[in-house]
């Protein structure tokens, strides 16, 4: 029987304790969700140590390291001890009477599978052309030189992204108000311009507003100004539905309070609808922005100069000097670091308003 | 048509031979479907209007028609001598003159209490922070709440969130009150407070219609009873006549259904 936690304190949730835990355990479940989570560590941990005592650079060391007798035995083992977890898991789950031995053993099963795919692929990877692949993938030793230039490209890749966005949130506040209208000849502009936007791909715009009304007609646009513009127009239509979504998804009775109250329109927008409004379109923004500053790697067709490079300019270049393609790789880890963080941040606001602490308290 | 009697105005507001309201042949359509047929309604400064019938009959739908929410397709709408359903009207300055209180609150959820209740004074009426938030407590201290004043609708029990719903429209210091239906959505345990509170608001003299099931507060506090049935006045008059001794077969059927 499970202990039963007595609540005293009526605003706290009783919480699982140790023993409670201990007691609703089995044998086989522990089992399971050892060999689960250490399989998973030898898995992920064991190469990385053994590539850092043998040192990343240069890439013949590395090649040396990774079909070491040491390198694979560490895989063996962490492929034996998840595909252990996966058969004792298999056949014992239903039987097992209580959650939190069922939970074990779940965890266990989902861990070993990660640690036998990493294993047993890192195993194969092994016997591949290692050789190959570290010198032409894993040639860190020619990053050094290189490095204050993709910290110039991660510079103007968030540039362009921020401005983008902010010019895109304008543009988008804009069209979301002529398409919350009622009026059909108020909408149509608005209506045109998002489908348009909507309609055609991301370089084809940025390759008109440049080639087409820059160069074409003269416009005084530098390929940086251009792309920003092209960006701003972008983010505009997809955000234009996001914010008219946002508004309408207000309910009704909301602005008829507001109004019966006295208030004009504006007023109830201002001060009823749009902060209601601005919670919910908050992580489909975010969003956004995540996808803008991957998509900034299209401006790529318009060439940039040097020093206004985004960052996958910048590996493409540098690779085009070197033909070492390990530049792509540090190109994908530092669209990574910028990008990972901001997930974070955006899984993070999303479960608060799911959860909607963000009325209770404040 | 049914047997719409001669008003029975309260006798005290003979100075007062104005109506503050008057519906005039209101037409409401909604496409193809016509919720109020010919509709002609006086209210008078410190009537209590309830209005009752069965769902569908056009109640809500006449109550809103009052502020405007719904705009009639044909007929008037006077308000203190205004014709307020007139295109060119200031319907602002209309509504200011009307609180509203509905079936389901419409708190603004991203505010405190203090903050629903205060709002109107602030963007409205423009009042200064201080007074607006002393008139703010005067109006919580009225329904019984001014302890409440840093809550969130969200921490409120619903009886509680109609009572700021009440408070929200009263400090606004409206000549009508609107009550649409206000306790159909709480539990029944409290609807005892928000109707109290509705008492207390018709015995200090506002006036006051009501659309409502609470046939027994319609007993105690109305000046005059209202049945409605498929967007007509079917029956008006006092409370005794129309509760009591109903003439009418279908009112007769409808209160039998309720009580």
């Amino acid at each position: 029987m499970p202990t039963l936690v007595a609540a005293t304190d009526r605003d706290l949730p009783p919480r699982q304790t140790l023993s409670s835990v201990r007691q609703d355990s089995r044998l086989i479940s522990v089992c399971v969700l050892l060999s689960g989570t250490v399989g998973l560590a030898v898995a992920i941990l064991g190469p990385l140590v053994a590539i850092s005592v043998g040192g990343w650079t240069p890439a013949s060391q590395l090649t040396l390291t990774l079909t070491s007798a040491t390198f694979r035995g560490l895989l063996v083992v962490a492929s034996c001890l998840g595909l252990i977890a996966v058969v004792l898991a298999l056949p014992t789950y239903r039987r097992l009477a209580t959650i939190t031995s069922r939970g074990q053993t779940l965890s266990g099963a989902v861990l070993g599978v990660e640690a036998l795919a990493i294993g047993a692929g890192a195993l194969w990877f092994s016997y591949g052309e290692v050789a190959t692949f570290a010198r032409n993938f894993l040639n860190f030793a020619v990053v050094p030189p290189y490095l204050h230039a993709f910290v110039t490209g991660i510079k103007n890749t968030i540039i362009l992204a921020i401005t983008g966005e902010v010019g895109g949130i304008v543009c988008g506040l804009a069209a979301a108000a002529l398409l919350i209208s009622p009026s059909a000849v108020v909408r149509a502009p608005a209506r045109i311009y998002v489908n348009l936007v909507r309609g055609t791909p991301l370089i084809w715009q940025i390759s008109i507003i440049y080639f087409g009304f820059a160069l074409g007609i003269k416009l005084p646009l530098s390929a940086y100004t251009a792309a920003i513009a092209a960006f701003a127009l972008f983010v505009g239509a997809y955000s234009a539905e996001v914010f008219r979504a946002g508004l309408q998804s207000i309910d009704r009775g909301q602005f008829e309070a507001a109004r019966t109250v006295g208030m004009t329109y504006m007023q109830a927008m201002r001060y009823v609808i749009v902060p209601q409004a601005v919670r919910r379109v908050l992580p489909p923004l975010l969003n956004e922005f995540v996808s803008l500053i991957k998509d900034t790697s299209l401006v790529l067709v318009i060439g940039l100069s040097a020093s206004e490079l985004d960052l996958f300019s910048t590996g493409n270049l540098v690779y085009g000097n070197t033909f070492d393609a390990t530049f792509f790789v540090v190109t994908g880890i530092a669209y990574l670091v910028v990008t990972i963080p901001l997930i974070w941040a955006v899984n993070r606001v999303e479960s608060r308003l799911r959860v909607g602490r963000a009325h209770s308290n404040g | 048509m049914g047997d719409v009697g001669p008003l029975d105005r309260p006798q005290d507001t003979s100075v007062l031979s104005e109506p503050l309201c008057s519906l005039c042949g209101v037409d409401k359509w909604y496409g193809s479907s016509r919720v109020l047929r010919d509709v002609d309604l006086d209210i008078y400064r410190g009537d209590v209007t309830v209005i009752i019938g069965p769902s569908g009959s056009g109640k809500s739908t006449l109550l809103r028609t009052i502020n405007m929410l719904e705009r009639p397709t044909r007929g008037q709408v006077i308000l203190d001598g205004v014709e307020i359903s007139d295109i060119r009207a200031n319907l602002n300055a209309a509504r200011r003159k009307m609180g509203m209180v509905f079936q389901s609150f419409n708190l603004f959820p991203h505010m405190s209490v203090m903050d629903n209740v205060s709002l109107g004074l602030r963007v409205v009426l423009h009042l200064k922070p201080e007074s607006a938030r002393e008139r703010a407590v005067a109006g919580l201290e009225r329904v019984g709440l001014a302890d409440k004043a840093k809550a969130y609708p969200s921490q409120l029990s619903g009886g509680q969130c109609q009572r700021v719903a009440v408070a929200r429209a009263l400090v606004m210091d409206p000549e009508l009150m609107l009550f649409d239906e206000v306790t159909s959505s709480l539990d029944p345990e409290l609807v005892k407070e928000v109707l109290e509170t509705m008492k207390g608001l018709a015995s200090s003299g506002m006036t006051m219609v009501v659309v409502t099931h609470e046939i027994g507060f319609a007993r105690q506090v109305a000046t005059r009873v209202i049945f409605m049935e498929e967007g007509r006045i079917v029956v008006s008059g006092s409370p005794a006549d129309v509760l009591e001794r109903p003439q009418n077969d279908r009112c007769r059927v409808f209160l039998g259904s309720v009580l």
